[in-house]
């Protein structure tokens, strides 16, 4: 994905695929673990906190709280989101082609 | 409810609170315990704490930061921005940045040196699982021990403790176990004591190992000793108690080894994994301790309240009531127990309870281990900040000169329309850069300085390790950006309120009258140089004049021995044989070492006063031996001609009346306490017996011949070859004591390690000096150098009109040598008054005198005159033409 014009963050896209990959909601820290397996690099919690946020600002991820808990849950329009983001992607390495 | 009995870095945890955003902080706290339980259960703890702190650092992200009014002026692209021209404008002027740089660098590796110290004493029992709720209960007369009933006291009328425990230092004397000997120094503890502190067994039960009589949990070092690498569990050892000194170096004096029993060992603690005030071999199992009072062995305290010089009492709090509960509870205790008013040493008695954490750093009265005292601490720390501010002062000095040169700048950036807190912010920055790069410079001055601080002869008993870890690091950060705050303030808000027009128009106009306050500031550092160099070159000589302190008595040629419990007269007669020693006689203390007895005599059958004497236990030899000379009367006589004989110092005849020696010669005296009617059979001169820098005057002596008292040999020997003549000592040493190793030390050569601890403070008030007058000569060489380069045009225009070199550097040099001048005019009776203030605290001391001042003079003259006159001479020798082209 590096240096074509993405519409999100190598994280927003791996959040947003994490959390749909899951039917549950989850936890930042359970995220941030699966987020490490997946990129093969340790991501702050910080870094995942503030793309939480955003998407949640977004509408893309919606907060459960549990037992005052709060996990994330990806929402529907996170779900196009997502599928938006990869048919761009797609359209680019065509275009690239 | 947390899974790890280890916790995050509190300070991590307090920085989060600190910027964290309100409606973050329960959510991100709660994953950050999460992560850091996680990370403990795959890693090390080291490893979790780093990882906790990298975490939480990552927090400082605009998103995560609470809203405040701070955020309105850091905006992210400005704060980028500031930093960019701050680290552009340090480039710019090399030399100031340098001098900034350096300055600070010096002072703040004398301020990480005490952060270091104090982070090292933080560590001390941070390893209890529960330490938060324990606490040492302390005496409301700054004693650490308590008396030994008031733990199940405590335990059994109160509410408020979950466990307590008592700790009596008892066994310090010889281990053996099959030829095997091993001095073991420790404590009676109780089977609660594992309940409470977080020691693990590395072999043994907890729940078990103290349960049972003559039983005992010993170190892996002293197992090691006696086992080698067998299981040490289930095997024995035959105890002698010696009353050694145990837990500090001057409780108890040593006696002969009386035999406990034998003890099973029940468990092994690894002592080197953990950093506890509590240091020991060995835990013996309280309940050994009844059938030793009935055997007579050990004094049976159970329910003595008024005896509370030894037991330390530990409680461990219920997990729901506070601090002001158990205090409530121990007023009550004390108020009911204590109930006669009349006995001055009860009376008004409280108990005070002292959180673990702070045990290290507030150190009492007959504490458990030898530690800075917190007014150590405030000396240090008052030291240290004196040299910072000398050394921010360097900076608020040199940039406020500046000011004429970035004046055209700020009235720009006004103009364009920048806002003062801008500025301001601006400035700031460039003062966090120049701290931020001293730090780096200072971390390497820390690792010069760290290692010469362990060496000195007092951290021998500190034991001040100072690792450096990452939590340390951030402190040093935050330290560094504090200190740029400091000393960027005042140029910052003095800069930033410049008028644009004026300083668009005339720059030069508005730092008028200001050169006041640089003045000050430099007369100041100079003032504060002097002080410091005329006190360590007082130090120095006050540590001379211990050195070569006549006491009274000859020490040279003297090896005291240690008796270890051997018979003396024994020991006499095995030495006599060996023709290199001359004489030798035995005493219970050496004097002038520290510790001393104290007997009160007076005339009997009167009303006078009892005088208090100090009591030496000695043989007949102990005079003659020691060159001390008698002035009428006798010496000591024999034991078997009577016990009731005593000699006494020139000092004690005059506090007991008697108009002469000769007059008191046959006379009696009556003791205090024992009632004993003494002799006295002769009058000695006085020497002084007391640590020098303890004597207020020399204090009366008694000397009594009590050989069951007896601690040393003196041994005199021959001169030629001391050390062959030792050698021979210690095989008629081994003859009588196959076990103990001889243990001796030179007579002067212990006389000199007492003064040890003075020439460690002559080393660290001279290295303060060296850095305060290298900080202050550093202000004055920016300082030099800006005015030279500030008049180099005036300097060209005098030489074209004839002035001489010499007419010029005297130009430039004056107001610098008359801040010199006003600096000594002010500095030495300053130093002079606030030396005298120590100085007459000691009766054997030096005088402060004019050699000490005119020393500090010179000294300070020599620097600054060699300091302004590098620059000043430079410039008066330049080519006036470049001089005129230069602007």
């Amino acid at each position: 994905m590096t240096g074509s014009k993405s519409m999100m963050t190598d994280l927003e896209e791996e959040v947003l695929f994490q959390l749909s990959k899951q039917r549950t909601a989850m936890s930042a820290v359970a995220l941030a673990d699966d987020i490490a397996v997946a990129m093969r690099k340790i991501i702050p919690l910080a870094a995942i906190y503030q793309t939480l946020h955003q998407s949640n600002e977004d509408g893309f991820v919606e907060v459960v709280t549990s037992n005052s808990r709060k996990s994330y849950r990806i929402t529907a329009a996170g779900i196009t989101a997502l599928q938006r983001e990869w048919n761009y992607q797609r359209e680019q390495l065509k275009h690239h082609a | 409810m947390r899974k790890s009995k280890h916790n995050p870095p509190r300070p991590a945890q307090k920085l989060l609170t600190l910027f964290l955003r309100r409606d973050l902080a329960e959510e991100v706290t709660g994953d950050l315990e999460e992560r850091f339980d996680k990370m403990m259960l795959k890693t090390s703890l080291l490893r979790a704490r780093f990882d906790y702190w990298r975490q939480v650092l990552n927090y400082i992200r605009p998103f995560a930061i609470r809203k405040g009014r701070l955020q309105k002026i850091m905006h992210y692209g400005m704060v980028r921005s500031y930093f960019k021209i701050g680290w552009r404008n340090i480039v710019k002027y090399k030399a100031f940045s340098a001098i900034n740089v350096f300055g600070l660098a010096l002072a703040m590796s004398v301020c990480m040196l005490i952060i270091l110290m104090v982070a090292d004493q933080r560590r001390y029992d941070a390893f209890h699982a529960k330490g938060d709720r324990i606490y040492r209960i302390t005496l409301s007369t700054n004693y650490a021990t308590t008396p030994l009933p008031l733990a199940a006291a405590i335990k059994n009328n109160y509410t408020v403790a979950e466990e307590t425990t008592v700790l009596v230092p008892g066994p310090a004397g010889d281990a053996v176990y099959q030829n095997k000997l091993a001095e073991m120094r420790g404590y009676f503890a109780e089977p609660s004591f594992f309940s409470i502190f977080s020691f693990a067994l590395e072999k043994g039960d907890v729940s078990t190992a103290l349960q049972q009589p003559y039983t005992a949990v010993i170190s892996q070092e002293l197992a090691f000793q006696l086992y080698g690498n067998d299981d040490p569990i289930g095997k024995t050892f035959d105890f002698s108690d010696r009353q050694l000194a145990f837990p500090q170096e001057f409780d108890g004096i040593g006696a002969p080894p009386v035999p406990w029993g034998t003890f099973t060992v029940t468990g092994v603690v690894d002592e080197s994994k953990y950093k506890s005030h509590l240091a020991f071999d060995v835990l013996m199992s309280a309940a050994t301790q009844p059938s030793l009072i009935t055997a007579k062995k050990i004094e049976d305290r159970t329910n003595a309240w008024d005896w509370f010089y030894r037991p330390y009492t530990f409680v461990l709090l219920k997990e729901d009531k506070s601090l002001a509960e158990l205090q409530t509870a121990l007023d009550d205790l004390s108020t009911r127990t204590y109930t006669d008013k009349k006995n001055e040493q009860t009376k008004d008695l409280r108990f005070i309870p002292q959180k673990l954490s702070d045990i290290q750093l507030n150190l009492r009265g007959n504490d458990t281990n030898n530690r800075l005292p917190l007014i150590g601490y405030k000396f240090l720390i008052i030291l240290a900040c004196v040299i910072m501010i000398t050394a921010c002062f360097n900076y608020t000095n040199l940039s406020v000169a500046r000011a004429l040169t970035r004046a055209k700048e700020i009235g720009v950036r006004k103009v364009t329309g920048a806002q003062r807190g801008s500025i301001v912010a601006q400035f700031l920055s460039e003062s966090v850069i120049t701290s931020v790069i001293a730090l780096v410079l200072a971390v390497g001055f820390l690792f010069l300085l760290a290692p010469a601080f362990k060496d000195l002869w007092l951290n021998k008993f500190l034991k001040f390790e100072l690792p450096s870890t990452p939590d340390v690091y951030v402190v040093f950060l935050g330290f560094a950006i504090l200190i740029g705050l400091i000393a960027g303030i005042y140029p910052a808000f003095y800069l930033s309120k410049y008028n644009p027009v004026k300083a668009l128009k005339n720059p030069g106009t508005s730092q008028r009258g200001k050169f006041g306050l640089r003045k000050t500031l430099s007369v100041v550092q100079f003032v504060i140089s002097l002080f410091f160099i005329t006190t360590a070159i007082l130090v120095y000589r006050q540590f001379s004049y211990y050195m070569q302190f006549d006491y009274g008595f000859k020490s040279e040629n003297i090896v005291n021995i240690e008796l270890q419990g051997v018979d003396y007269e024994k020991l006499k007669h095995e030495l006599s044989s060996i023709p290199e020693v001359t004489n030798i006689s035995a005493t219970d203390i050496i004097p002038a070492t520290g510790t001393n007895n104290g007997m009160d005599i007076k005339k009997p059958g009167t009303q006078d006063e009892y005088i208090q004497t100090t009591v030496l236990q000695t043989d007949e030899n102990f005079l003659d031996n020691l060159e001390v000379k008698i002035l009428a009367g006798k010496n000591l006589p024999p034991r078997e001609q009577g016990a009731n004989f005593i000699v006494i110092s020139e000092k004690a005849l005059q506090k007991l009346g008697f108009a002469t020696p000769h007059d008191a010669v046959g006379q009696t005296v009556e003791a205090r306490w024992s009632n004993e009617q003494l002799v006295i059979a002769g009058v000695f001169e006085d020497f002084t017996y007391r640590l020098l820098i303890n004597t207020r005057e020399v204090n009366p002596i008694t000397l009594r011949n009590q050989p069951t008292a007896f601690q040393y040999a003196n041994v005199k020997i021959s001169s030629k070859d001391p050390m062959g003549a030792v050698k021979k000592i210690e095989a008629q040493w081994k003859k009588i004591d196959p076990i103990h190793p001889l243990k001796y030390e030179f007579f002067d050569q212990q006389l000199a390690s007492m003064q040890q601890g003075v020439f460690d403070l002559v080393k660290i008030l001279g290295f303060i000096a060296f850095l305060a007058i290298a900080i202050s000569c550093l202000g004055l060489l920016g300082m030099a150098t800006y005015t030279t380069e500030r008049r180099t045009k005036e300097i060209g225009i005098r030489k074209v009109l004839g002035a001489a070199d010499f007419t010029i550097a005297r130009l430039l040099s004056k107001e610098f040598m008359m801040m010199l001048l006003l600096a000594i005019f002010i500095g030495v009776p300053l130093s002079y008054f606030i030396n005298n203030m120590w100085l007459q605290k000691l009766t054997t001391r030096v005088e402060f005198g004019i050699t000490t001042a005119l020393a500090g003079v010179f000294i300070l003259l020599a620097l600054g005159v060699i300091t302004i006159a590098s620059q000043t001479i430079r410039a008066s020798k330049a080519n006036p033409v470049n001089s005129l082209k230069s602007e």
